[in-house]
């Protein structure tokens, strides 16, 4: 096992630990395939969305509170210190955090509904697999964009409650930034203040893309842009900064 | 139950997850879930000159063929729009200061459809709007003592009809709404998905334990 293995599976071994993700999992997965299963959902975009919808919420709870308030345990622990000891750069350990903490359980808590709906309907969404996977690749582009930012903000107070809590702020903020900029773009007509909202939250493009509603392409860029530069940052942070304690 | 998880690899966990999930979910889904058929009915009393009622039927979620009879009417005229909302088509019918009243708005979640009737005071007015919302058809055999309206709607689409009433003054609508394209698997298909899964799960966790051993 390289190192880079060994870093990452100890780092997986303490975010999936189980109970917690499990019932998280569970109660996710049954309530996305109840949404789809109360209600004829024939649309594999419509479907996807109503099973993920509220798997986001959670999951952005989970990547708050279990990956990135993780971290600061790990730096409080010492094992982040055995981390930088080892003959690896600090850019490849920010990016195992990344992959470990908010790439691979964001995929996991958004994918498991997905397979429950995709059994569940499958006799229905069939034909559309490859709309259900756009529609899961914008929720996971979504996920990373609030892990890293989390993971940034954790880095940086070295405190669990505070990385917390500043955390679940940060995603009800951006969440009522979008509404609020969208709405206040409806009502006053600007047009670019609604495209800004409604861009914020990128599986609503994906959809207007699909059911044909306008939409402009720059809206499909700004969350995997704001993504990446998120992610750009924790690296930055992580090589140029950062201080165990 | 920690301690038992901990011990099992993360595939068999998902495996297990996913049959619970999809145990629960079904049978959740035998006792309330999604209808595949939906009706509605809504009788309006339009007095005045110039008044007419209007229905309006979205298929919120699901995919489906409506019909709606239409008695008591004089002429009657429909519009299939991609996108919207009924009670926003009445919000907008009052922003153009249109008197609406009589309005019944019903959401059928188990069938994927909403409803919404009026009956609104201005006849010639309604019908110079409905263009505004796409291309306007006028109901078969309208004139006689009933017109029929058959259109097949995708997700998202709204059937809105006008209607001008006879001497009477009473319209009525009668819709079905028949929903098409949809199935889930049964309870049983679930119960037997999930039971697979679950030995999956089993021979996986004896295969590791062997394969370590």
């Amino acid at each position: 096992m390289t190192r880079i293995q060994h870093v990452m599976y100890i780092d997986l071994s303490d975010v999936l630990r189980p109970p917690g993700i499990d019932i998280l999992l569970v109660l996710v997965a049954a309530l996305g395939a109840i949404l789809v299963s109360i209600q004829p959902v024939t649309d594999p975009v419509l479907a996807s969305m109503l099973a993920l919808e509220p798997t986001l919420v959670a999951l952005a709870i989970f990547l708050a509170l279990r990956g990135a308030a993780g971290v600061t345990w790990l730096v409080q622990s010492g094992i982040m210190h055995v981390y930088l000891s080892y003959p690896m750069s600090r850019a490849l350990i920010a990016l195992v955090l990344i992959v470990s903490r908010v790439i691979i359980p964001s995929s996991l808590i958004l994918g498991v509904p997905l397979v429950v709906v995709l059994i569940l309907l499958g006799p229905t969404l069939i034909g559309g697999v490859e709309r259900v996977a756009v529609t899961y690749l914008s929720y996971i582009y979504q996920a990373a964009l609030y892990g890293s930012l989390f993971l940034l903000v954790a880095l940086r107070v070295k405190s669990q409650a505070t990385s917390g809590l500043l955390s679940v702020a940060i995603y009800f903020t951006y969440t009522a930034m979008s509404t609020i900029l969208g709405s206040i773009g409806r009502s006053i007509g600007s047009d670019s203040l609604k495209m800004l909202g409604d861009a914020m939250h990128l599986p609503n493009v994906i959809y207007a893309v699909y059911v044909g509603s306008d939409y402009d392409f720059k809206q499909l860029l700004l969350v995997p842009l704001l993504a990446t530069l998120a992610v750009i940052a924790v690296i930055y942070y992580m090589v140029r900064r950062f201080e165990t304690l | 139950m920690s301690r038992v998880l901990r011990r099992v690899s993360l595939a068999t966990r998902l495996m297990i997850i996913v049959a619970v999930a999809l145990i629960v979910s079904s049978l959740v889904a035998e006792f309330y879930g999604a209808k595949m058929e939906s009706s509605f009915k809504s009788t309006l009393s339009v007095q005045g000159p110039g008044a007419a009622a209007f229905m309006a039927i979205a298929a919120v979620t699901s995919s489906g063929r409506v019909a709606v009879s239409v008695e008591g009417a004089s002429t009657a005229y429909y519009v299939v729009m991609e996108g919207g909302d009924p009670t926003v088509l009445i919000r907008q019918f009052r922003a153009l200061n249109l008197n609406v009243t009589a309005v019944r708005a019903r959401i059928d979640l188990r069938a994927g459809v909403a409803y919404t009737s009026a009956s609104i005071g201005a006849g010639p007015q309604i019908l110079n709007v409905l263009p505004l919302l796409g291309s306007v058809l006028p109901v078969e055999s309208a004139g006689d003592s009933k017109g029929l309206v058959g259109v097949k709607l995708k997700a998202g689409n709204i059937v809105a009809i006008v209607a001008t009433p006879e001497s009477s003054g009473i319209v009525s609508f009668n819709v079905k709404y028949d929903v098409e394209g949809y199935r889930r698997l049964t309870v049983y298909e679930s119960l037997a998905a999930s039971l697979s899964l679950l030995v999956a799960s089993i021979l996986l966790e004896a295969a590791r334990r062997f394969r370590t051993m």
